[in-house]
């Protein structure tokens, strides 16, 4: 036996006649263990549970019997015993966890995978679904920047949105498109988007720790914004030891990725401070060679990334926190459809900077305390390459400044746990071109409670307060619960609300499109601009329609997840979530006149009701330790109810349909989904990670449904005689090699292997084979990032 | 092991043929004439100026081309068909008789009516009646209204043509002609991607019957 045991035995009050408890702490040596996983079997009984910052665990309500306990934390042996609960006893039992023999080649980083330094907001606690995806399945994708690992997650897709040009880009997830996903650094707003749309192109994943997605309106923690759901970064979290990494790689367009990090614990480990560089470079792509003679579809660019991160412990209780990250990329884009070549130059910096005083209070409540910046600036423009005539130009800079407070809390035994905050922000923006903006000030407070009475209930209630100075406030309730009937089930359901704010754009803007001539002026000012544009003569015609123009209500949106997930063996988890989402007063532009150019005057109008529903299954399979296989499908449906009831009643603007045979009543078969959507989506993925031989393997899939792309006879939505986007399949494989003690790692990675592109989708690049090659600086032998299966809930 | 490699090398010899290539559908019907890619005006764009800055293109049937009109010459039956406005999608045929038509005044006799039906599928032009009570002056955007070419996309913002229309017509000399306006962008493309897709090149096809009958039936 290597381990000891120390019992200790108490007796104690008893809950009920035929029950007791379980009580314990783990440690090694002379430091407590957190995280560690206790699992208890036997007697009908499987119960998972793991200790808490003091390495302390608990399990109430335990029937008498004898059970089989199991205490295990990454980087340390098993250690299983009998255990024999007697009536109305308390058992206290001290664990010792030997340190692993192979530990030094195991172990994670730290026993707290989800730990957070700069959030108190654990995702574990958050109602909706959640999926996790940590940095050794980073490593193993050999993915290189953030939107290639999320698009090859299941439901997830990257949609161009050509009609704000070729540069935009965005995820869409459960069928709502970019601009109602919120995007986190560290629990922080990112900004910076193209007509809504995030390319998430633009981030490395180098100094991605894992990165949280949250499905589903989430706003009661992270914001109104959030209706469609969140991403949320995790940069490196802890440092252990002096190290550093360089890291290169190099391939198919001129392709390069390289990284420098260095991290070290300083003044006997109270501080810490790490600090990457990563420089990304490549040539972009052209999908589209039969018309684009030269130049791409995808932009070259390069880009700089700068993450920095430094923490101090100022005394047993409080830590200081400071991050910063800056980033930029600087692009120039030809095209040449042999004729009129045109270049598209982009630069845009972004950056985020935090400081948090983080407290743990003798009573157990966690403070968190911070002040967040983050400033966004782009300049684009579009012009002929011969005239350098101006096409299109966008230029903007946003800036927040964010504080907020935060608490947790546990009560009852750990039953109850709250989680509250409150804060504001300042944002600006700034336009080159208008010089009437406005200022916005926001301002919130939320909590939320997470109650497990039982082991086998727990419910999750939260509200949230947004506020702001041009709408007022509103609030956004959440609700979640989940049940166990049978050890191995888990029922849950969440029900969440949000809401976004009309853009400054939507309210106050007066914008003509230089290329097409066309105007859009904003709804709150429509009245006002449209007649002083009338009387000098640039509006030729307003419609009737103009008349109903009235200031724009905020968009909200309610969703419901309702899901099973199921474990029949410890080795494999079924789970399979249905979700609808309705999205009201969604803000659309819609013609109100003419101008005199002959082209088309806008403003916005809170019109559309739509609404996405469909289903999410996901198996996940650990045959052994180090193969996980993965496989995941969602159905999606996708519509806009004003269009369903039109076809239903057979009147109104989207009645009819241009057939090939000529014009025909719609009905309810001939609408397929909105724009961008598939019905059907689906991955594959199998990462193998062989520690001994420090080999890893990922191989992966995923398949895209078809979807519509453009809408041809102008009935307002996608009928089986539009364009459509073909189904496709992407694979994808890497594999991995860790050498010299794990110091030396080399990959080589194929995306796309069989280079499938389509002139329809310009932005997916064809084949890339990447190799590279990386060194870790360190005295110890360096330990692994986490391991795969590391990405519970 | 060995089925598994033929099955992905079979999966990627698939993969590979169904390489698409996006071309339109063939044009030519033996008795049409097609004219693609006729540039417009393609150094104007839209914005500062507006639609006045578009120089107008004129089009002539006996010449099958492009032809130079003077101000002078816009009262003569010397073009056919005006392309004006925006892109020079907005098309004209050589009348007299509606005020802002380049010809107004002149001796053209140009009717328009509109057919919703495939370009093949029209064969006999309407009678004389029909194109003089017409009150279909210009063929240009299709506002949801059912009259004109192309639809503009809110999605894309492109031009986006419309399927199964063709206009019948009457020329400035008083011949039986049909025609079908198929693109603005450079090359024909059966899909737009790019906002920037250069444009006008004008891509239409059309019969006129040169012996005066209302046969405009075309293979």
């Amino acid at each position: 036996m290597l381990f000891v045991f120390f019992f200790t035995y108490f007796t104690f009050i008893a809950f009920s006649q035929t029950r007791g408890v379980i009580k314990g702490r783990v440690k090694s040596g002379g430091s407590v263990i957190e995280r560690a996983s206790i699992i208890v079997t036997g007697n009908g009984l499987k119960k998972n549970v793991f200790s808490d910052e003091h390495g302390v665990f608990i399990i109430p309500d335990v029937r008498i019997g004898t059970y089989t306990i199991t205490i295990s934390s990454v980087g340390y042996k098993n250690n299983t015993q009998p255990l024999v609960i007697r009536q109305g006893e308390t058992k206290e039992i001290s664990f010792t966890l030997q340190p692993s023999q192979h530990s030094l080649r195991e172990v994670i980083v730290t026993g707290n995978s989800l730990k957070k330094e700069d959030d108190v907001i654990d995702a574990k606690k958050i109602a909706q679904p959640v999926t996790i995806i940590n940095k050794r399945i980073i490593e193993l994708m050999g993915s290189r920047r953030l939107d290639e690992v999320l698009r090859e997650q299941t439901g997830m897709a990257l949609v161009s949105d050509l009609g704000s040009g070729n540069r935009s880009v965005g995820l869409q997830m459960q069928g709502f498109s970019s601009e109602y996903i919120t995007i986190l650094i560290n629990g922080q707003p990112m900004t910076g988007r193209f007509n809504g749309n995030f390319d998430l192109s633009r981030i490395s994943v180098s100094d991605i720790e894992r990165i949280e997605i949250v499905k589903g309106a989430s706003s009661s923690l992270y914001g109104s914004e959030a209706l469609g759901g969140v991403i949320n970064i995790i940069t490196r979290q802890t440092v252990s030891q002096p190290q550093a990494l360089a890291a290169v790689q190099y391939g198919t367009y001129n392709t390069l990725d390289a990284t420098l990090e260095g991290e070290t614990p300083f003044h006997e480990k109270k501080g810490a401070a790490y600090l990457s560089a990563n420089y990304y470079k490549t040539d972009g792509f052209n999908v589209n060679t039969q018309y684009l003679k030269q130049g791409q579809t995808g932009p070259p660019y390069n880009s700089l990334n700068l993450q920095g991160r430094a923490m101090y412990k100022l005394s047993d209780r409080n830590t200081l926190q400071a991050g910063g990250r800056f980033g930029n990329r600087s692009s120039a884009m030809t095209r040449f459809y042999s004729v009129q070549q045109f270049r598209d130059e982009l630069d845009e910096t972004d950056i985020n900077a935090t400081l948090t005083l983080n407290s743990k209070l003798k009573d157990g409540t966690r403070l968190l305390a911070r002040y967040y910046l983050t400033r966004y600036a782009t300049d684009q423009d579009v012009r002929f390459g011969q005239s350098g005539k101006l096409l299109q130009e966008n230029r903007f800079a946003q800036t927040i400044h964010r504080s907020e407070l935060q608490a947790a809390h546990d009560l009852l035994d750990r039953k109850l746990s709250l989680i509250g905050g409150a804060g504001g922000d300042y944002q600006r923006m700034d336009h080159r071109k208008n010089v009437d903006q406005k200022d916005m000030y926001n301002y919130f407070g939320y909590v939320q409670a997470n109650y497990k009475p039982a082991d086998r209930y727990e419910i999750v209630a939260g509200i949230r307060y947004d506020g702001n100075n041009i709408f007022g406030g509103q609030l956004t309730p959440t609700f979640g619960a989940g049940y166990h009937p049978a050890t191995w089930i888990k029922l849950q359901l969440s029900i969440g609300q949000g809401f976004k704010a009309p853009t400054y754009a939507q309210m106050y803007q007066v914008f003509t499109n230089m290329v097409q001539g066309y105007t859009v002026i904003g709804a709150n000012v429509f009245n006002q601009k449209a007649q002083e544009m009338k009387n000098t003569g640039m509006v030729q015609q307003l419609w009737p329609v103009s008349g109903n123009i009235v200031p724009l209500k905020p968009e909200t949106s309610t969703s419901f997840n309702l899901g099973a997930t199921l474990t029949p063996f410890s080795n494999l988890e079924l789970t399979l979530n249905s979700f609808y989402n309705n999205i009201n007063n969604q803000i659309f532009n819609q013609q109100t006149g003419i101008m005199s150019n002959g082209q088309q005057l806008y403003s916005y109008f809170n019109v559309s009701r739509s609404f996405t529903t469909g289903i999410e299954s996901s198996v996940k399979w650990t045959p052994f330790k180090g193969l996980m296989v993965s496989a995941g499908y969602q159905y999606l449906i996708a519509k806009d109810k004003t269009v369903i009831d039109s076809i239903e009643a057979a009147q109104g603007k989207y009645a009819k349909i241009r057939a090939d045979g000529g014009i025909r009543n719609a009905t309810a078969s001939d609408y397929f989904n909105l724009p961008n959507r598939s019905r059907h989506s689906a991955s594959l993925q199998a990462f193998y990670d062989y520690r001994p031989l420090g080999l890893g393997i990922s191989l992966r899939g995923n398949y895209r449904g078809k979807y519509g792309f453009l809408d041809t006879d102008n009935n307002g939505y996608i009928d089986p005689y539009d364009v459509y986007v073909k189904g496709y399949f992407l694979a994808y494989v890497s594999v991995r090699k860790d050498l010299c003690k794990n110091k030396l790692a080399i990959q080589l990675s194929v995306d796309n292997i069989f280079n499938y592109t389509d002139y329809l989708m310009p932005a997916q690049p064809g084949r890339m084979i990447m190799g590279g090659i990386s060194w870790r600086f360190t005295k110890n032998n360096p330990l692994l990032s986490n391991s795969l299966t590391d990405t519970r809930k | 092991m060995k089925k598994y490699l033929i099955a992905c090398i079979a999966c990627a010899t698939f993969l590979a043929s169904c390489s698409k290539k996006n071309d339109a559908p063939a044009l030519q019907d033996g008795t049409s004439v097609v004219i693609t890619d006729l540039p417009g005006d393609t150094t104007t764009t839209m914005g500062g100026g507006g639609a006045s800055t578009f120089q107008n293109l004129y089009f002539s049937f006996k010449t099958n081309g492009k032809v130079d009109v003077s101000d002078e010459d816009k009262k003569t039956t010397k073009w056919d068909l005006a392309f004006t406005g925006p892109y020079n999608a907005e098309v004209y045929v050589n009348s007299g008789s509606y005020q802002y038509n380049p010809g107004f005044g002149g001796p053209g006799k140009g009717a328009v009516i509109i057919i919703d039906k495939s370009y093949s599928q029209v064969t006999t032009a309407p009678t004389d009646a029909e194109f003089d009570a017409s009150d279909f002056y210009k063929i240009g955007w299709d506002n949801g209204n059912g009259r004109g070419w192309f639809f503009y996309s809110l999605d894309n913002h492109i031009a986006v043509p419309v399927k199964n229309r063709t206009f019948a017509l009457r020329t400035a000399d008083g011949k039986y002609a049909k025609l079908e306006l198929i693109n603005v962008y450079k090359g024909n493309p059966p899909v737009v991607t790019d906002l920037f897709w250069p444009a006008p090149y004008l891509t239409f096809r059309y019969f006129m019957q040169a012996d005066g009958s209302r046969n405009i039936k075309t293979r």
